[in-house]
């Protein structure tokens, strides 16, 4: 756990507007550095800045679907990572439902230069209020990062706040970008299109209600039941963290996913804001889908550790570069670079089509393989709970009784148990088809 | 003191259990070492004491009387009073040995109700501590989670501690929610009174003014709606500092509370009256809060942002802020003041034009848009919106979908048909079927043909006679059919809808909402789409409806004086027929093999008995079985006959599994006449040693002495209905036949089949014989001479003794001579219907069933069916209304007379209430049958307009209903008859008229002979 040295704060004083946003301990391309400036400058568009880091916190501080067991961590700070030329902004609501970034992008960023590495930043009430009195009539000099103008100040109130960052979102930061890669665009809206569909939506209780959008002329019609092609949205009320930027928005362009998820990109000055939804309003991101799937995958871990050291904080991650850089093919680069993100050190740009290197400042892989049914995988492999039984079949050992995994050429591994039957469409593998790739890779 | 955790442990448990605080506490002071040690030991472990010891060792029981004064269950009096002692005496324990962490979390978790007001002894426990402890203790106390068990009391102490150690203020949401709840209830009036909210208990409070900074930003601030309502006064007396408290409520505008607590927040703002000059960030601050913060609050934003625009930049950016926003007033509010008298003097024309057209992005709403224009008409620009609106929705494919179809389930009989499923959802404030299950509903009844369009045009009659109709509901509900697969069902109903909700005076509101809709789904229709003639006229004018109307007509490319549609059928004329009950026979049967199965199949899975005629098939089967004993004998009867009957909990059938088991003898028949009690009655350590339950059966009870007999046994009807059959099996042995059985499917019988079957018996049973006259149908007392010869009663069946019989031929004429069993429905002393029964011989005269009371009149009508058939009037003593019952009016055979028709009447004179319904099917069914006799009607409701009442019809509202339910048929020639009498009448009774406009409405959906002249020439 690591600390802020001071409290982020804005500051409206003859020195002109200055905001600092306070880091935390981050994860640089020289290890580990405490509390590192990434940027000190000037933003084009401090408006659109204040009002989407509002909307990031908000996302934070806001828990949609109340799962009765969910820990209340209202006001988390957003995970800042900065990329040489841009900076995105990250959070997860209370429920983990909905991930938000913001990414304040190269035309957003008026002068400075932006520095590498991921680290939380402090955003307090106070900061809050402050950013949402922020208009954009004048000049705001911004520092993510100790301000040194503010730190020197005598009055200044040093606050000692301690930061962690929770499993929770590590587990989610890991699985949005799994997620997100398997989308396709499904509609973009501009000008009062936006504008209509916000107005649309409704956003009666939480998480609110489901709804499905069809094509319109004039941008979707929201309608009460499905139709063949129509997209569904799920608890609606979790768009409202799109509310703050609203304003500001010149375009929308809506991504789903095959099992439901949404992303919600709004293109900004400057900026771009994007919440990505699950498919059920009642589960979070957990760190499960398909990416436990490539965690186990050893060939693909292989690669993906050797194209580490390529990576280098890079705002888009090129393929080919990186192909030639290691003399490795399309598809052993592209297997490398899913165990990367399924390993939570690779964010997706939807807007770019690409990944993104983000290595958050704990040890994420460590998080990631203490998923429950990643670990009673293993337990099953140490206790030889997998035989083979004929080709392409084993028998895996279930409680009371035995579970058959098949290898079925292109749909990957097949389950006999009940959790299967329930649950395989979109939350990954069972524990007993890990266990048979995991014995398999041995 | 020996230091022994046991020994100390045994003496705090002997202290807490007897719950004296100061010996206790004494206690507590004198440990010392390993004492005290062994002591907090135990005061952090989970013991027995924490709930409750074991009842043996400390209940202090009584027996408590049941009704009938026999002895009931042990209750343990004392139990309440003991336990708030030692759970006080446990919580002293925690507060004087526990850390301070410790004891909140043994506090908060462990039981222990409400706060120990005024307990002097447990707070000390908590307070007298050193600061390092309390300041500890508080913050613990503060992060408990409100779910937790026992929050209430942490809180309490919670306050107690900082109270007493003038503590800073907690922040948690527990401490606030709490504060609220004890301070509310002090300062403010109840919501009747029109009293002051009295201060002074605010003004005593230590914690001020503190506390109500920290409310505001806890979240919490929301839960005491007038909270804003008492800061000015505070704020005059300086209590509270005013800037603090605006500056704590403007801040906690942007930190994403709840609506309750925004809408609280932004009253704060009001109360206090905020100034715009006063926010500090001004115009740009505002525009962030009303992009993000709730309905309310947005209002009071908005109001304090109009104020502070003072360029065109910021009318339009704040046009910009609000355009997303969906609600209309918002848009209405800033709307209004971009309009040369409002906003003219700071912000150019060119400024209120471009901040109009921001607004006006994206609206459909062909009101909004009118106002739109009319906005920049004022500002001297042309309409803008003309052809946005019309813009067609693209076609979804909708109207060649069919509706999905449910899984078949059980057949459960609901008490609401589907047509009273579907009519809430168009109905105004009405939520009683949740939208999305009706929804399902109606689909699946679409695709079945349960529920129909002239069913769903019938339901927009119904609540349009009612003045009930809500357009907007119906919308919703329509849109949700629409898309679910039944465009086509169900485009002519919503229509016709709109229709007849556009056809009065005024038209319905929330017609607009409809039409829109209807608008939407324009494209889907193929052409050519006909607009009905009521929406079409409406099209010319200017009100919203107006406006939707004319869209309609623009989408569907339909001219206003263009051909209507066709109407729709309601299909309200139904020719079908039905044999009335009572002149419907069963054929006897004699089958052993089936018997056995046919008798299972008379009690359906969930009910008593799954329909009206299985209860009289249980009669003739049980005759069945008699009859088979000389063929088959005793025992091959007994074996092949109750095959199945086991787990049967309907009396016959306990009856005959008693027999079946070769336990059914005159001893153990009169054991249990006399001596039997229900499984009911007995202790729950009788029945758990026994695990006699609900299923608790008689052939086990038999066994018991005395015997134990089913649940149902406390009902007379069930023991009369077990008794009789025990004695017709018993009679049956002995070569006997039972009298009773019924000769027609109402479960009547006839004086004929009694007298023949009276000449046959060699002996009869008592109850059988008694059983048989009650079913008789209407006799005269000349009858009682036909009654041949001199039958007796089986003297074993007749008295315990055996010594004793009766003369049957003898109390059949004197019953006959009697007048039988007489019903006179009468009012009661709140002047409801009651109906009293009387006859020559009551059962109770029977020594068989002289322990309990059996009046004549069954106390449950659904017995009727079974011991009083065939007397609709007694009948309807119950009412009209739909039940889960399976019987209903129309399996009454019999004639309805006049105190029958009265209650009809008195039904359809009220409007039906929300949630249950007129059982109209049972009226449908009479229809069918022939059996609504308009003479007898006519003549009931002229003895009532004879007798002075004025209020007969009512306002004919269930009328118009009996016709839309299918009654038409039988209820039209009753009405023609009633209103000519009515008529005919020198002052013309109340609702005649109105009962003569509705048939006028109706005389369309009639044959013609059979509209009278005098009808016709008023049409």
């Amino acid at each position: 756990m690591s600390g802020y040295g001071a409290a982020s704060a804005f500051v409206d004083g003859p020195a002109g507007r200055r905001l600092g946003l306070e880091t935390a301990t981050a994860l640089t391309p020289s290890g580990l550095v405490e509390r590192p400036v990434f940027f000190s400058g000037f933003p084009a568009r401090p408006e659109v800045l204040a009002a989407g880091l509002l909307a990031v916190a908000d996302v934070a501080g806001t828990t949609y679907a109340d799962l009765g067991r969910a820990q209340r961590l209202a006001n988390l700070d957003p995970v800042v990572t900065a990329s040489g030329d841009r900076m995105r902004f990250e959070s997860f609501s209370g429920c983990n439902s909905v991930h938000a970034r913001l990414d304040l992008l190269p035309d957003g960023i008026g002068e400075g230069a932006v520095g590498f590495g991921t680290t939380n930043v402090d955003i307090n009430q106070p900061l809050r209020t402050a950013l949402a009195r922020m208009g954009g009539s004048a000049l705001l000099h911004l520092t993510v990062g100790p301000d040194e103008v503010r730190a020197g100040t005598p009055d200044d109130q040093h606050v000692e706040r301690k930061v962690a960052l929770p499993d929770r979102w590590v587990r989610g930061l890991a699985e949005v970008p799994y997620v997100s890669a398997a989308m396709a665009v499904r509609a973009e809206l501009t000008g009062s299109a936006v504008v209509r569909l916000a107005r649309d939506l409704p956003r009666a209780g939480s998480p609110g209600p489901t709804v499905h959008l069809v094509p319109a002329p004039a941008g979707f019609r929201v309608l009460p039941r499905p139709l063949p092609g129509s997209i569904a949205v799920t608890g609606t009320t979790r768009l409202r963290g799109l509310d703050r930027v609203l304003r500001f928005a010149t375009s929308l362009t809506l991504h789903a996913d095959p099992h439901g998820a949404t992303a919600w990109m709004l293109e900004l000055p400057g900026a771009r804001l994007t919440l990505v939804l699950t498919a059920s309003p009642w589960r979070g991101f957990s760190g499960e889908g398909g990416l436990l799937l490539r965690l186990v995958d050893r060939d693909s871990e292989v690669i993906g550790r050797a194209l580490l050291t390529d990576l280098g904080w890079d705002p888009v991650v090129e393929p080919d570069r990186l192909a030639r850089a290691a003399g490795l093919t399309d598809e052993r680069v592209a297997a490398g670079l899913a165990w990367l993100a399924a390993s939570g050190r690779l964010g997706h740009d939807l807007a770019e089509q690409a990944w993104f290197h983000r290595e958050l400042p704990v040890d994420a892989e460590q998080v990631l393989r203490r998923n429950p049914r990643l670990r009673h995988a293993n337990d099953l492999v140490d206790r030889d709970g997998v035989r083979p039984d004929g080709p392409g079949t084993w028998q895996v050992r279930g409680t009371g009784a035995d579970h058959t995994v098949r290898a079925e050429g292109g749909a990957g591994h097949v389950c006999t148990c009940p959790w299967a039957e329930s649950h395989a469409s979109g939350r990954g593998p069972c524990k007993h088809v890990l266990a048979v790739l995991l014995t398999n890779a041995r | 003191m020996t230091g022994e955790s046991h020994d100390v442990g045994a003496r705090l448990r002997e202290l807490v259990i007897a719950g004296e605080l100061a010996p206790l506490r004494a206690y507590l002071d004198g440990l010392t070492g390993a004492d005290l040690r062994a002591a907090r030991t135990w005061v952090a472990g989970t013991h027995d004491v924490d709930e409750y010891p074991y009842p043996d060792e400390l209940g202090d029981y009584e027996y408590v009387e049941s009704s009938d004064g026999t002895r009931g269950a042990r209750v343990d009096v004392g139990r309440p009073a003991r336990e708030r002692a030692m759970h006080r005496a446990r919580c002293l324990t925690r507060g004087r040995l526990l850390g301070p962490v410790a004891a909140v979390q043994a506090v908060s978790t462990g039981w222990g109700g409400s706060s120990p007001a005024g307990d002097d002894e447990v707070v000390a426990a908590f307070v007298d501590h050193d600061e390092a402890w309390v300041t500890a203790f508080a913050r613990a106390a503060d992060a408990v989670s409100p779910s937790a068990r026992n929050a209430g009391l942490v809180t309490w102490l919670l306050r107690k501690v900082v109270e007493a150690h003038g503590l800073p203020v907690p922040t948690g949401r527990l401490f606030h929610e709490a504060w609220i709840k004890q301070v509310q209830s002090q300062v403010e009036p109840p919501q009747w009174s029109d009293r002051r909210p009295d201060l002074d208990p605010l003004r005593a409070d230590p914690l001020l003014p503190d506390v109500v900074y920290l409310l505001l930003a806890s979240g919490e601030v929301g839960v005491w709606p007038g909270f804003a309502r008492v800061l000015p006064t505070l704020v005059d007396e300086g209590v509270i500092d005013r800037d603090r408290t605006l500056a704590v409520a403007l801040e906690q505008l942007t930190a994403g509370q709840k609506p309750s607590s925004q809408k609280a927040l932004a009253g704060v703002l009001t109360a206090l009256g905020l100034r715009a000059e006063e926010v500090p960030g001004g115009l740009d601050y505002l525009m962030g809060v009303l992009t993000s913060c709730h309905g309310y609050a947005a209002g009071v934003i908005l109001r304090l942002a109009l104020d502070l625009v003072a360029s065109d930049p910021d009318a339009v950016a704040l046009a910009r802020a609000l355009a997303p926003r969906r609600e209309k007033g918002l848009r209405r509010t800033l709307l209004t003041a971009l309009s040369p008298a409002a906003l003219g003097d700071r912000v150019s024309r060119e400024g209120l034009v471009e901040a109009i057209d921001v607004l006006a992005s994206g609206d459909e709403d062909v009101a909004d848009l009118a106002r739109y224009d009319k906005a920049r008409a004022a500002l001297g620009v042309a309409a803008r919106s003309t052809g946005s609106a019309q813009q067609a929705a693209p076609r979804l494919g909708l109207w060649n979908l069919t509706p999905p179809t449910l899984a078949e389930l059980p057949r459960v009989r609901h008490i609401a048909t589907i047509r009273d499923v579907v009519k809430p959802l168009m109905r105004t404030d009405d939520k009683s079927w949740e939208q999305a299950q009706a929804v399902e509903m109606a689909l699946d009844a679409l695709a079945r043909g349960d529920l129909t369009t002239s069913d769903l045009a019938g339901i927009a009659h119904e609540l349009v006679a009612e003045g009930r109709l809500s357009p907007a509901r119906s919308a919703s509900l329509f849109e949700a059919l629409f898309l679910g697969g039944a465009m086509q069902l169900v485009w002519p109903a919503a229509m016709h809808t709109a229709d007849l909700a556009a056809s009065g005076a005024r038209v319905v509101p929330g017609l607009d909402r409809l039409l829109a809709m209807l608008s939407s789904y324009g494209a889907e229709p193929p052409p050519p789409v006909l607009v009905p003639t009521h929406v079409a006229r409406i099209s010319r004018g200017t009100s919203k409806a107006a406006l939707e109307a004319r869209r309609l007509l623009e989408l569907v490319d339909a001219t206003p004086d263009g051909s209507p549609p066709a109407r729709i059928d309601l299909g309200l004329w139904d020719e079908s027929t039905e044999h009335p009950p009572q002149a419907t026979h069963y054929q006897p049967k004699r089958n052993l093999d089936s018997v056995a199965r046919r008798l299972a199949a008379t009690q359906g899975q969930d009910a008593y008995v799954a329909d009206p005629r299985g209860r009289i098939r249980q009669s003739l089967m049980l005759e069945e079985l008699v009859a088979l004993i000389p063929e088959h004998g005793v025992d091959e009867v007994r074996a092949r006959g109750s095959v199945g009957l086991v787990h049967r909990t309907w009396p016959m059938a306990q009856a005959v599994a008693v027999w079946a088991a070769g336990q059914l003898d005159t001893t153990s028949y009169w054991r249990m006449a006399e001596d039997a009690e229900s499984v009911a009655d007995k202790s729950d350590e009788w029945k758990g040693q026994r695990d006699a339950h609900l299923d608790w059966r008689a052939v086990e009870g038999v066994r018991e002495d005395p015997p134990v007999m089913p649940w149902g046994w406390r009902e007379s009807d069930w023991q009369l209905e077990f008794l009789h059959a025990c004695e017709v099996l018993l009679l049956g042995e002995r070569g006997g036949t039972p009298l009773s059985t019924p000769d027609r499917v109402d479960g009547a019988l006839s004086l004929d089949a009694l007298l023949e079957r009276l000449a046959r018996a060699r002996t009869v049973g008592p109850i059988d014989l008694r059983l048989a006259l009650a079913r008789l149908r209407p006799t005269t007392p000349g009858d009682a001479a036909r009654v041949p010869g001199h039958a007796r009663t089986e003297p074993a069946l007749t008295v315990r003794t055996g010594d004793h019989d009766l003369d049957a031929s003898e109390l059949v004429r004197s019953w006959l001579a009697g007048g039988g069993l007489q019903c006179t429905v009468g009012l009661n002393d709140d002047g409801h219907p009651v109906v009293r029964a009387t006859s020559p011989w009551s059962w109770n005269s029977l020594p068989v069933l002289a322990r309990r009371e059996v009046p004549d009149l069954p106390p449950i009508r659904h017995d009727d069916i079974w011991r009083l058939p065939a007397r609709p009037d007694v009948w309807l003593r119950g009412g009209f209304h739909s039940s889960t019952s399976p019987e209903s009016l129309a399996d009454v055979g019999g004639r309805l007379g006049a105190d029958g028709w009265r209650r009809l009447f008195e039904h359809l004179a009220e409007v039906p209430p929300d949630y249950t319904a007129l059982d109209f099917a049972a009226l449908v069914r009479l229809q069918r049958q022939g059996r609504l006799d308009p003479a007898v009607a006519t003549a009931t409701a002229v003895a009532e307009w004879d007798g002075g009442r004025t209020d007969l019809l009512g306002d004919v509202v269930g009328w118009e209903h009996v016709f839309l339910r299918g009654a038409l048929r039988g209820m039209w020639p009753v009405a023609v008859a009633v209103v000519e009498a009515g008529l005919a009448r020198p002052e013309r009774p109340g609702g005649i008229d109105a009962l003569r406009d509705v048939l006028r409405r109706y005389a369309h959906h009639v044959p013609g002979d059979t509209v009278p002249a005098w009808l016709e020439r008023n049409a």
